[in-house]
């Protein structure tokens, strides 16, 4: 139970830090790349899963894939979406009054957004005539074959594609801080003629712990 | 929906966590249930109804529409 608890202050501390590190580069106007986000937020949602769902770290309360679990998870996707509209409203109500002009990209996202969930709606409605409709059948089969392919697959896609976003990311000119950036502050601009040993070392302990912590974050999940 | 759980729990002398246990959910659930915050699925149903040894319509109060 102690280690439970500990866990948990760590994972509370680090996640506080990190917030705290995102609000002082707001507050002076600093960037906030990628670097600050790719940190933030995967050890928010960490802790936020192991504060809230039976795990091994928590051995009491509800588990994310009892039934209970799954509406509660039913519950605030559809929370969050009615948020993420208001903000995207609020934000584009915003923009107009501040600059007086509309952000187009904004629109059509909202736009998507309204438009959605009754697409949606008509698609999956078809999936429960008893004569569907060609859109129906095609979202039958999609629904059939998507459910044969194991949770592993899946997640293993999640990551690859993630990885892939990550590696392969457009990256305008001076806009966002990598990781790079990083190996630059800390060990200096890579010399011309041989190997810098330490930014290598540095970076393959980042990789190992990242890849540590997905690993327990995953087997979490799992035994959760 | 209405339903005799806690009673029925209470006959047989068992308590939240011990039915959560037999059905492998949590005992906040079987909490939920019985105070009709949430309608299990009709397996839950199924699996609370086979371990307090009774049918499944005898777990619920219909009160019609």
């Amino acid at each position: 139970m102690m280690k439970d608890k500990v866990f948990q202050w760590g994972l509370g501390i680090a996640s506080l830090v990190l917030i705290a590190n995102v609000v002082y580069r707001l507050v002076f106007g600093l960037v906030i790349g990628e670097f600050e986000i790719m940190t933030t937020a995967p050890v928010l949602i960490w802790f936020l899963f192991t504060v809230t769902w039976r795990s091994p770290y928590k051995k009491e309360g509800i588990s994310r894939k009892e039934e209970l679990g799954q509406k509660i998870e039913s519950k605030s996707e559809q929370g969050s979406y009615t948020i993420l509209m208001g903000i995207g409203l609020i934000g584009l109500l915003m923009d107009w009054m501040i600059t007086g002009s509309t952000n187009t990209v904004l629109i059509i996202i909202l736009l998507i957004g309204v438009l959605l969930p009754e697409i949606l709606n008509y698609i999956i409605v078809q999936t429960y005539e008893i004569e569907p409709n060609a859109i129906g059948r095609m979202a039958k089969e999609i629904q059939y074959r998507y459910s044969k392919i194991s949770r592993k697959k899946k997640r293993g896609a999640g990551f690859i594609l993630g990885f892939l976003i990550v590696m392969f990311r457009p990256r305008p000119e001076g806009e966002a801080r990598s990781f790079y950036d990083v190996l630059v502050y800390l060990f200096g601009e890579p010399s011309e003629s041989g190997t810098d040993i330490l930014p290598l070392l540095f970076s393959v302990a980042v990789i190992a712990l990242v890849s540590y912590l997905t690993y327990k974050l995953i087997k979490e999940y799992d035994e959760s | 929906m209405d339903n005799h759980i806690r009673i029925l729990r209470e006959q047989r002398k068992l308590s939240q966590a011990k039915l959560a246990e037999l059905c492998e959910v949590s005992r906040q659930t079987i909490n939920a249930i019985e105070n009709n915050k949430y309608d299990p699925s009709l397996q839950l149903a199924f699996d609370i109804a086979e371990n307090l040894e009774v049918t499944v319509d005898s777990l619920f109060k219909h009160g019609g529409k």
